[in-house]
């Protein structure tokens, strides 16, 4: 997603990456792959409740999944995955890209 | 011969004699009757007495009448020449004495009659000034007149006693010759004010005035009643006030005094007082009038609370306040800001609201007055939207409202989602944690 960055930055849109992880974990992430768009922590759930994309088998994990919210704060597209299949940051460039 | 010559001698001593005191008969009719000397002073001189002109010399008033001259005739030739010698003599200087005896004669007869006393001007037990003039009236000529106190003059019958007269209680007595009377006033004399003349005004020509102050005027003596044109007078001695209210504009001030019957006009300009500030004790606390999330609201949007903040409108205006917005009993870090009688809380640094959350603002506000009040607004965000045709990790409809959330980035920082709502588009991408 890193090497995609600029792209999506070019498409009008940003990037925020949201994970169970705890701060420390989330920094060793953004450390090690040299990450630098947001990565947030979410231990409590808060934001993976919030947009519906907690693990239907477990409730430690937040499904794979991708929204773009459009300036006027709704959510203008979105993307349900799995662990094994993603969406590619082309997708999102191309979603951002066709918004209205 | 010698015997007829004494005969002769005789009968002319014996004539003399008789006619001597003819003389005398006539002339005692002369006699001043009341205080115009003694008798002896206007009795005729005899024939004896002519012929010692040194008494007549002497000043004797009265001489020989001119009935005498025909002596001259009757002289004989032998006596003649002694007698023509003191005839002589005695026709010179008695004509003039007998000129002085008519004279008094005539004003014996034309004597101005007594004169009594007929009226002053300021009647008896009145009060009068130390320097007043009291013109009295006699029904005659008085003669001279005299008085006990103060001065007179005058002529005929009327008469003029001038002051100063001895301040207090006085018996003026006036005393005149014709008449020997006398007639007694009596007054209360009072001293005489000198006049005044204006000294000083504590508001000078020309300066500007309140419509309600004093002008404090000052004499060099005592004015008597003072008056003003304008404004109410009062004072006493020298010093005297003059108080508003005064005309709004120009004034021209015209103050009049009685000693001296002076005045002096004084130009202002007189401008209107700005009434003083009532002062209302303020004991009223402030109470809260409307609030953009009421208290007892429930199902609020946590998103649009978040974007737009919370607005709370007093019924007076604010002066300080304690107020802070809690989750449970965690603030979540609004800032809170006062302008006139509204208070807005802003999410600023602080957490967004989260679905299905109880908040309260909670805390306290003052008056300027210090007056305090309480508040505690409670509302309830709503439920997370989960959509019902969505299971679980579906994620949310295309077109809903975008929840917002504050959590934390890699370096611990608070991230608030709604800060960034609204410049670009989002993309939000949820994976697996690594471990």
């Amino acid at each position: 997603m890193q090497e995609n960055y600029d792209d999506i930055i070019n498409a009008g849109g940003s990037l925020i990456a949201i994970s169970r992880d705890d701060v420390s974990n989330a920094k060793g992430m953004v450390d090690d792959e040299n990450i630098t768009f947001t990565v947030l922590s979410d231990s409590g759930k808060t934001a993976i409740n919030a947009y519906n994309v907690l693990n239907k088998g477990s409730d430690h994990y937040a499904q794979p999944s991708a929204f773009i919210i459009k300036t006027d704060g709704t959510i203008g597209w979105k993307s349900i995955d799995s662990f094994n299949l993603r969406t590619n940051s082309s997708t999102i460039v191309s979603a951002l890209e066709g918004l209205d | 011969m010698k015997i007829l010559s004494i005969l002769f001698i005789t009968f002319l001593v014996v004539f003399a004699v008789g006619c001597n005191e003819m003389q005398n008969q006539v002339m005692k009719p002369i006699t001043m009757p009341d205080d115009e000397g003694p008798a002896e002073d206007s009795t005729v001189t005899s024939v004896g007495d002519m012929k010692d002109p040194s008494t007549e010399t002497a000043g004797t008033k009265d001489d020989t009448p001119p009935e005498t001259e025909p002596m001259d005739d009757e002289t004989t030739d032998e006596s003649e020449e002694t007698m023509e010698d003191e005839t002589e003599e005695t026709i010179v200087e008695p004509s003039d004495e007998t000129e002085e005896t008519m004279d008094v004669e005539t004003s014996n007869e034309h004597q101005t009659p007594d004169a009594a006393f007929v009226s002053a001007t300021f009647t008896d037990g009145t009060t009068i000034s130390e320097n007043a003039s009291i013109t009295i009236t006699f029904d005659n000529d008085p003669g001279e007149v005299t008085v006990s106190d103060g001065s007179v003059s005058g002529s005929g019958t009327s008469w003029t006693i001038s002051g100063p007269f001895s301040v207090g209680s006085l018996s003026l007595t006036i005393s005149w010759t014709n008449g020997s009377g006398s007639k007694t006033l009596n007054y209360t004399v009072e001293a005489e004010t000198p006049d005044a003349a204006f000294v000083s005004a504590t508001y000078t020509d020309g300066t500007t005035i309140s419509e309600n102050d004093s002008i404090t005027i000052t004499f060099d003596n005592d004015p008597g009643n003072v008056s003003a044109s304008s404004g109410t007078v009062s004072g006493s001695g020298t010093t005297w006030t003059i108080s508003g209210p005064f005309p709004v504009g120009s004034l021209m001030l015209t103050i009049s005094w009685t000693n001296g019957s002076g005045s002096k006009t004084l130009n202002y300009t007189v401008e209107a007082d700005t009434p003083d500030p009532v002062i209302v004790e303020d004991t009223t606390s402030p109470e809260v009038s409307t609030s953009s999330t009421a208290n007892g609201a429930t199902d609020v949007d946590p998103a649009t609370v978040t974007q737009s903040g919370i607005t709370i409108t007093f019924s007076e205006s604010i002066s300080s306040q304690t107020l802070k917005l809690l989750k449970g009993s965690t603030d979540v870090g609004w800032t809170v800001t006062i302008s006139g009688n509204t208070i807005t809380l802003t999410k600023g640094t602080g957490s967004d609201l989260e679905h299905g959350t109880a908040y309260t603002i909670s805390g306290t506000v003052r008056d300027g007055a210090g007056n305090e009040t309480t508040v505690s607004i409670t509302f309830t965000t709503k439920d997370a939207p989960v959509q019902e045709s969505l299971g679980r990790g579906e994620g949310l409809r295309i077109g809903v409202t975008a929840p917002t959330f504050s959590i934390p980035d890699s370096d611990g920082n608070t991230f608030n989602l709604s800060d960034s709502i609204g410049s670009t588009n989002i993309v939000i991408v949820f994976y697996r944690y690594r471990h």
